[in-house]
């Protein structure tokens, strides 16, 4: 159809004036992007090292110190332990909150009765301060990984399961209709269209709960038993050791960088279309 | 209509060559008696009142109308997509209840889903048929490329334009190869140059595929452009005023159908009964 085909071809014109255009944008937000953020870092340091040479080491550590703690605390057995131990409570938590906020989300945000069903027994035990649950959890579970990974999925349970149902119950109307007519049955429509549609919202939820993760990871840690980074905090804390606390803040910090920016890396290659203007 | 054997209008038959000498026996879709109200907080909608139509088979209807003559909700009604209050649908001698698998809808806003690819978005209909894979990509390559879209079968659809868009709402409809084909205003939100590339494809996929079309514009020339028939509605209550035959040529040119003295009759005689209505409010 030659119509079709002068189309084809002046989409293809545009493309290739979108690439340009895409890339100058890049280059120049490239920059910015990097060159800025380096710039500004190395000034706070500068700073920071400026600052420290007036101040009590007590309250503020150097960055020369702050890096030779660093160094320590990855390279001495027993701290690199109870990082890995902490990776490890933190993922397996945030792993089994994800899935069943997810599930329960899916159930919520699609079936009314389950929604009805659920939704007090929701807002209650979301508007409840987790922590005061912790001395329950360990009766119920003792002072083990368990009552950790536990408390760590209960954290991370809620925002992907109130995101999820949202963005279920949320689909475009449109999108439905597009499966009715087609004929899809409920479960396919579920399957091929509320949950796909739901992605954005998920992947909101996603990232609350992966900052909520490191938090509940060091909260258990330090409230159910003494392991872990919750188990350094205290200890470094005690002892005053104050760039042994910096550098633990910036090995957390850089926990809480790499979980978002692998969040960032799935949305913008897995799932493109949640980031494409439509 | 007794008789309801009609060897001559299969789906597969070639019917593009002249409106008028076409032999309908018996209707695809036969409407009766269909109303329909919506009820509101502050007052209730007479949306249609005791709509009757006979679709024939092959055949390319209009509905047009002022916006909130019920064209829209008529055709939703057809398909299943909303319920009557009363009255009834027939295709092809059989009664409807919900959605029907013989039909197939091109929204105005074509809702293509961003997570699939256009290919993806054609087949979805087909995955829900049960179709197997290697046919299912048969299938959606004969209509992508029927629509002139066989080069961006494995792109994003927020990718393309709007006009290339509503070519893979077209193509996601005729890939479930239904017996009617219920088109939403598909074109109503595109710039006039692609309406009327896309209004002749439409013609020439209709004459090709044999199919029946019942199509909802507020676009005249659109109507009388592509239609058999016009059924031409007022509001307040949604009502059929009068059912119009088209019998220009086929096929018909963008060039050349605007001047044609039926065109110019059909126009002013449509666009009165229109204006008529807009006096009586």
């Amino acid at each position: 159809m030659s119509v079709g085909t002068a189309n084809v071809n002046s989409s293809q014109v545009d493309k290739r004036a979108r690439d340009r255009a895409f890339k100058a944008r890049r280059a120049r937000s490239g920059a910015s992007f990097i060159v800025l953020p380096i710039i500004a870092v190395a000034v706070l340091i500068g700073l920071w090292e400026i600052l420290a040479q007036f101040t009590n080491p007590l309250f503020l550590s150097s960055p020369q110190s702050v890096a030779r703690a660093f160094a320590n605390i990855l390279t001495h057995g027993p701290t690199v332990s109870a990082l890995l131990l902490s990776l490890r409570e933190m993922y397996l938590g945030l792993v089994l909150g994800v899935t069943l906020g997810f599930t329960l989300g899916v159930f919520i945000g699609r079936f009314e009765a389950v929604s009805n069903i659920a939704n007090p027994f929701v807002n209650v035990v979301n508007a409840t301060p987790l922590i005061v649950a912790i001395p329950l959890l360990v009766i119920w579970t003792g002072i083990g990984m368990e009552a950790r990974v536990v408390f760590t999925m209960l954290v991370t349970t809620f925002p992907m399961l109130l995101n999820t149902s949202a963005g279920v119950r949320n689909v475009h109307k449109g999108y439905i209709e597009v499966a009715s007519t087609l004929g899809l049955s409920e479960r396919a429509t579920l399957w091929k269209v509320a949950i796909p549609a739901a992605i954005p919202y998920v992947l909101a939820g996603l990232r609350s709960s992966l900052s909520l993760a490191i938090i509940g990871m060091v909260v258990g840690e330090m409230e159910v038993s003494n392991v872990g980074v919750g188990w350094l905090l205290l200890q470094y804390g005690e002892g005053l050791q104050t760039a042994f606390l910096i550098a633990l803040l910036i090995i957390t910090s850089v926990f809480g960088v790499i979980n978002v920016t692998t969040l960032k890396i799935v949305e913008r290659t897995v799932f493109k279309w949640t980031t494409s203007t439509r | 209509m007794t008789n309801s054997i009609d060897a001559t209008a299969g789906m597969d038959t070639l019917s593009g060559s002249s409106g008028s000498s076409k032999m309908f026996d018996q209707p695809v879709l036969s409407i009766r008696g269909i109303n329909k109200t919506f009820t509101g907080q502050e007052r209730d909608v007479v949306a249609l009142s005791a709509v009757s139509l006979d679709v024939n088979k092959g055949e390319f209807i209009s509905l047009v109308g002022p916006s909130g003559c019920g064209k829209t909700t008529l055709l939703r009604i057809i398909d299943g997509l909303d319920l009557a209050d009363s009255g009834t649908i027939d295709l092809e001698g059989k009664r409807l209840s919900g959605i029907s698998q013989d039909m197939a809808y091109v929204f105005q806003d074509i809702n293509l889903l961003p997570w699939r690819s256009v290919r993806g978005n054609v087949e979805i209909g087909l995955e829900a048929r049960g179709v197997e894979k290697s046919e299912r990509q048969r299938i959606s390559r004969e209509f992508l490329e029927m629509v002139g879209l066989k080069d961006v079968m494995e792109v994003p659809p927020y990718t393309l334009s709007g006009g290339m868009q509503q070519r893979v709402g077209v193509a996601r409809a005729l890939a479930v190869k239904p017996k009617v084909l219920l088109m939403d205003e598909p074109f109503g939100q595109l710039d006039n140059f692609t309406r009327e590339a896309l209004q002749a494809e439409v013609a020439t996929l209709w004459s090709q595929l044999g199919i029946t079309i019942v199509f909802v514009t507020h676009d005249v020339d659109e109507a009388i452009f592509l239609s058999d028939r016009i059924v031409v509605m007022h509001r307040n209550p949604g009502q059929i005023v009068e059912t119009l035959e088209v019998h220009l040529s086929r096929p018909r040119t963008q060039a050349d159908f605007r001047a044609e003295p039926e065109t110019i009759e059909l126009r002013s005689k449509i666009t009165e009964m229109l204006r008529s209505q807009e006096g009586g409010l």
